[in-house]
């Protein structure tokens, strides 16, 4: 045999072995055990009380509150902002420290004022002078209380 | 929610997160492969279902670090796999390569002839007789018909050592299937 009909067979050899192994699958035994692992590993990580939820956003915009007046001042308490029938705002922006949200996590948004200083923080411009003027911002508060995004409303 | 549309990248992050749909479809997504590969290589359905599970594994928790500059999460999977199934061969002498045909029977349907039968576990068996590196690059470039490219990432080697050994694995391959008359019996195939 030419060496070119011994590469023709052998390539017709490996096809047929390659059709002759699409058939076997690993036992399912194998799904169930990784499934069992997977469960025991992300169990802790899983958060599926929403019940809580309330609670947990009312803590967590209080510790978003307290870090992001990191700059001594006098108190002054979070004032619930009106809602305006025409209001701008920028685009949600992630907070750096935070992990992405899912798509099909439960999440809540609560309304805050923070001092206009704190929009350089996200790269926004703020006026000279800004002091202790206040800005709406909008949080989003992950299921497990966490910010995950804000964005700044006029 | 149905995550099949999500790609690799996306299911690898989200089930880091502790989605455990994304798990499963990245598990059905590529379970067949590397368990296929790890047949090729071990001969073993034992051996191979040991590798899958050691691939998923570490998968899970988080021990598989995916970076898109380097390849495809197909490639890395393949990868991982390639380890573990060296590291069973130079180890443990029941995954060894002199597996029985009765414990590789895969596709029977197809196989009614015995000819036939006969001329893929000659071709089976001498696939298993080739020398890993060479056994591998069989395995994904001819059985998995993967791209070089992506066998070269799935191997760490550069695309010219994959043609290359892939020639000399191949010629290998020829010599020992025509010294038991392969040709007659592929012939008898068509």
């Amino acid at each position: 045999m030419t060496e070119e009909s011994n590469h023709e067979a052998l390539m017709q050899a490996l096809g047929a072995l390659r059709e002759s192994i699409q058939g076997p699958e690993a036992a399912l035994r194998v799904e169930d055990a990784l499934l069992r692992a997977y469960r025991q590993r992300y169990a802790a990580k899983r958060r599926s009380w929403p019940w809580r939820a309330w609670r947990v956003a009312a803590v967590a915009a209080a510790v978003l509150i307290a870090l992001l007046t990191l700059i001594p001042r006098p108190e002054q308490p979070v004032e619930p902002m009106p809602v305006s029938a025409r209001e701008f705002s920028t685009e949600y922006m992630p907070m750096s420290f935070s992990e992405p949200l899912m798509p099909e996590e439960f999440v809540h948004v609560v309304r805050i004022s923070v001092p206009r200083s704190e929009l350089v923080r996200f790269g926004l411009p703020a006026e000279p002078g800004a002091g202790g003027a206040r800005v709406t911002a909008d949080v989003v508060l992950g299921e497990d209380g966490v910010a995950r995004a804000i964005r700044f409303v006029r | 929610m149905d995550l099949t549309e999500l790609s690799d990248e996306i299911l690898l992050t989200r089930l880091l997160a502790g989605c455990e749909q994304s798990f499963t479809t990245l598990y059905h997504r590529h379970r067949a492969r590397v368990y296929r590969f790890a047949l090729e290589m071990s001969g073993s359905q034992i051996a191979a279902e040991e590798v899958l599970q050691e691939v998923f594994l570490a998968v899970l928790n988080g021990e598989v670090r995916y970076d898109p500059a380097r390849g495809s999460v197909s490639a890395l999977l393949l990868g991982v796999a390639r380890n573990h199934v060296l590291r069973l061969l130079r180890h443990d002498s029941r995954h060894s390569a002199a597996a029985t045909a009765e414990e590789y029977s895969g596709g029977t349907d197809a196989l009614a002839d015995l000819t036939q039968r006969e001329t893929i576990e000659a071709v089976r068996q001498a696939v298993l007789s080739l020398p890993p590196a060479y056994r591998e690059v069989i395995a994904l470039c001819d059985l998995e018909e993967m791209e070089y490219a992506e066998a070269a990432e799935a191997l760490g080697r550069p695309v010219g050592t994959v043609r290359s050994r892939l020639h000399r694995a191949r010629s290998l391959l020829a010599e020992k299937l025509a010294a038991g008359s392969l040709a007659g019996a592929a012939r008898s195939m068509t």
